[in-house]
């Protein structure tokens, strides 16, 4: 199960949070007010959703963009196949089936009758064919993350997409058609060019694109979805908030029906208000630490006994109720709850940790104490939990000088591997619904976001698993990987952190996904 | 010089001071540490992938082509896309100006409202209760800052009293309806913004008014037996406005400027937010967009305030 919904008690909200936040620069605590249900809207067939952030655009499935326009982007759009969050398996959607005839070929047969907006036509295999032409021809970053298997592709009449690998690949599913199986139309797409495209995209879900005005995005229903009765709305307003505490007060005063990302520390208060649902959902992501193997050899962090005593020096509990306010789950592997090869979150490290367990550790290790340099970025929570984080390591010697730098800068650094910077915090959200995204990426050595860690029995379980298309076998060999990478701490994970979304409680069939770029509106709907 | 040939060599100046502008925010941010390419792909990119983004908005090339290639571009009325959003600068420029002179006008108006009044009353009873309480004003005024007051403001006037939406600026869809469904999202945002402006302008008249009211033309008015209000209203108002005019020309080019918090606490689309938002980001195409019409409204502001002073003023000659 990915989802953990929390449908809160009965009890009245107060105003404390408010007068709390007031003293914060930024407006945090602003007003969990006596909840007033937006009345008004009951009946109607219209949303008015709170998005977090600020201007969204690129709003076309071939062009990169971020967790905001994909949240557009997934109800414009349909892919072709669909994770179901319950069950933790990937379901047909637009591919009403797959067959793997050899390792290497994997021949996808396309839903018939499903039309694109706006009059475009019918979605075709030619038009997954042409998708996956625009990515290669663009050099998008699909390429890397979704394709890299992609041998060929062609079509085999109307409604079969066939695909060839340079090796089996069993997260096909998910990756392949799954995070890289948003389609788009041929005609459309041809006729606008990619620019255009991205700014009047053509999609073939629930809603149809009616306008971008600043940070105001406007969805109206889709006449002519391939579901019947869907989508509920008649139109979805969505209006970005950049202040979490302001984004939730609109909510409460019936400016909004729907919010995401409201401040942690708001939400068991606004959990509590009879007039709102909230969910709180494990997300599929983790803050971690990252250390530089690549670089630095003589730092005492290259000894796995030396990581293995600061992951025991991390009390994750207390990571979770001081920095998410109770909203997270403590884990210390790679693969969250709802993906394949789940086992629990703590597998080995106590959630409190064990201080006198990584005390003999150093010992163990020979290092009395030393001092590193750890940089993070500019998000607020995560320099406050590397502040936690360094109390904690104190505790065993080691003193972690803090290094916060802006984002830009940040990323420059780590993702480029850079020789300057010694270890960091981070968090990351998973974007592709397959264990290969979590776990290959980072641990394998020539993964592309790898820290220098390099193990070569990792590596072949990793590429057993990917080699691999029946599920069980698949997720034996990531037990494994799990395992040995508990042993060896290249990342020290300390929690997945959860996305909570709040909306009236006149809403129903809203179904919340763990994945931060995905708001399905399409059964959500007003009570009668 | 006549008022015509100043105000020729001001407008010449104007690509010269736009050039210089453009050219250090365009230094300044690509010294900044960060890629924007790398920030828009992510960790999961290609070198080909970065390299076809790059070449697509000629950050492959030396830094000193990839200017003159956006002041041509300019030149041609093009501000080229913002790499994040994939969206011509031109648009967001103009949904966001058009936020951010509404907001800036309400502002404005909400300043002139409080301190003419204010200055007017601090200077006619100098040295009394008024003033004083007239002039603590306004140094609480200058004393807030702008976001504190913001959150006082929707604490009382929007959770607490229920008078006023939070949010509501920029959006087509403000439930309600009508004008007030318009108006009303601009009235805290407005207030908070041009606080500070009142407490300056207060002070500003106040102390002009003064000097006014000292005059001797002001002394034979009140022996030709006029009313005081008729003194005050037509002969000491209209001197000390003078300056304080000139003041309200150059605030409304500075407002634009100074929205960035409050945009952000009201959720207001306007050019602030979007310039804070490309610059984390490194989205050099608005940046340099943005920054080049923000200049532009402080130049063409500070040229009218330079124009009002003649007309306001007769004995000023430039």
């Amino acid at each position: 199960m990915a989802t953990n919904e929390s449908k809160l008690s009965t009890a009245r909200v107060s105003r404390r949070a408010f007068n709390k936040g007031v003293a914060s620069a930024t407006g945090a605590g602003l007003a969990l007010g006596s909840g007033i249900a937006p009345a008004f809207a009951q009946g109607k067939r219209e949303l008015i959703y709170g998005m977090w952030g600020g201007a969204v655009g690129n709003l076309s499935p071939v062009i990169r963009h971020d967790n905001q326009a994909g949240i557009l982007i997934y109800n414009i759009f349909d892919g072709l196949v669909r994770p179901n969050y319950a069950k933790g398996t990937i379901e047909p959607w637009m591919a009403e089936g797959w067959t793997n005839p050899d390792p290497l070929t994997w021949r996808v047969k396309i839903r018939e009758g499903v039309k694109w907006q706006k009059g475009y036509g019918e979605l075709t295999a030619a038009d997954v064919a042409y998708t996956f032409q625009v990515h290669f021809d663009t050099k998008s970053w699909q390429v890397n993350t979704s394709y890299p298997q992609v041998e060929s592709f062609k079509t085999d009449g109307k409604y079969v997409f066939e695909v060839k690998l340079k090796q089996p690949f069993g997260a096909f599913p998910g990756i392949t058609i799954g995070y890289g199986g948003m389609i788009i139309p041929e005609s459309a797409h041809r006729e606008m060019g990619n620019d255009t495209f991205s700014l009047n995209p053509v999609g073939n879900g629930p809603y149809m694109l009616e306008s971008v005005i600043g940070s105001e995005v406007i969805l109206a229903k889709n006449p002519d979805y391939w579901r019947p009765g869907l989508p509920h709305m008649d139109r979805v307003v969505v209006r970005s908030f950049p202040d979490a505490s302001v984004r939730l007060q609109s909510l409460l005063k019936g400016e909004v029906d729907f919010l995401t990302h409201p401040d942690n520390k708001d939400v068991p208060e606004v959990a509590a208000n009879p007039d709102f649902v909230t969910h709180s959902t494990p997300g599929w992501n983790w803050d971690y630490q990252h250390f530089n193997l690549s670089a630095n050899q003589d730092m005492a962090y290259h000894d796995k006994l030396v990581r293995q005593a600061i992951s025991y020096a991390i009390d994750r509990e207390a990571i979770k109720n001081e920095i998410y306010h109770g909203q997270a789950t403590e884990t210390d592997n790679s693969i969250p709850p709802g993906f394949l090869g789940h086992r629990e979150s703590l597998l080995k490290y106590p959630k409190n940790g064990d201080l006198a367990k990584a005390k003999e550790l150093m010992a163990q290790a020979g290092v009395a104490g030393y001092e590193v340099e750890v940089m993070c970025s500019d998000k607020d929570w995560l320099r406050r939990e590397l502040e936690l984080v360094a109390a904690m390591v104190s505790q065993i010697g080691i003193n972690y000088k803090i290094r916060n730098l802006d984002i830009g800068t940040f990323n420059n650094l780590w993702i480029n591997n850079h020789e300057d910077f010694q270890q960091m915090l981070e968090d990351i959200t998973i974007v592709a619904p397959d264990p290969h995204a979590t776990v290959f990426w980072f641990l394998h050595s020539e993964g592309s976001v790898s820290s220098g860690y390099s193990n070569s029995e990792v590596d072949e379980l990793l590429e057993n698993a990917m080699a691999t298309s029946d599920p069980a076998t698949r997720a034996g060999y990531y037990h494994k990987v799990v395992d040995q990478t508990l042993e060896d701490c290249s990342l020290i994970y300390h929690v997945n952190a959860n996305f909570t979304r709040v909306h009236s409680k006149g809403l129903e069939g809203f179904e919340p996904a763990p994945q931060e770029y995905i708001e399905r509106m399409d059964e959500i709907r007003w009570k009668a | 010089m006549n008022t015509l040939a100043y105000l020729a060599r001001r407008i010449v100046q104007i690509p010269v001071v736009l050039i210089v502008t453009t050219l250090t925010i365009f230094i300044v941010v690509r010294a900044t540490p960060g890629d924007p390419v790398e920030l828009m792909l992510g960790m999961q990119t290609s070198p080909d992938a970065v390299q076809a983004v790059r070449e697509k908005f000629h950050l492959d090339k030396p830094l000193y082509q990839q200017y003159l290639i956006w002041l041509g571009d300019v030149i041609r009325g093009d501000l080229g896309s913002s790499i994040r959003l994939n969206r011509p600068v031109s648009q967001m420029l103009g949904e966001r100006l058009i936020v951010s002179l509404q907001l800036a006008t309400a502002a404005m108006l909400f300043a002139l409202l409080i301190s003419i009044p204010l200055g007017i009353v601090a200077a006619i009873w100098r040295n009394t209760w008024v003033d004083y309480g007239a002039t603590g004003y306004m140094v609480l005024g200058f004393s807030i800052p702008n976001f504190a007051l913001a959150l006082i403001l929707i604490y009382v006037f929007a959770v607490e009293l229920d008078w006023f939406p939070i949010s509501g600026i920029g959006s087509s869809t403000s439930r309600g309806g009508g004008v007030w469904a318009f108006v009303s999202p601009f009235i805290l945002p407005a207030v908070a913004l041009g606080t500070v402006q009142t407490a300056y302008f207060g002070r500003l008249l106040r102390s002009s008014m003064i000097d006014v009211l000292g005059q001797d033309y002001i002394r034979t008015a009140h022996a030709k037996g006029l009313k005081p209000a008729v003194v005050i209203a037509v002969h000491a108002l209209k001197n000390a406005m003078i300056p304080f005019v000139t003041m309200v020309a150059i605030h409304f080019g500075y407002m634009i400027g100074i929205q960035i918090t409050i945009e952000y606490i009201f959720a207001i689309p306007g050019m602030g937010l979007a310039v804070l938002t490309a610059v984390v980001n490194r989205d050099f195409p608005v940046v340099q967009g943005f920054t080049l019409v923000i200049a532009i409204f402080f130049l063409v502001t500070n040229i009218i305030a330079d124009v009002l002073y003649t007309f306001l003023d007769p004995r000023i000659r430039y």
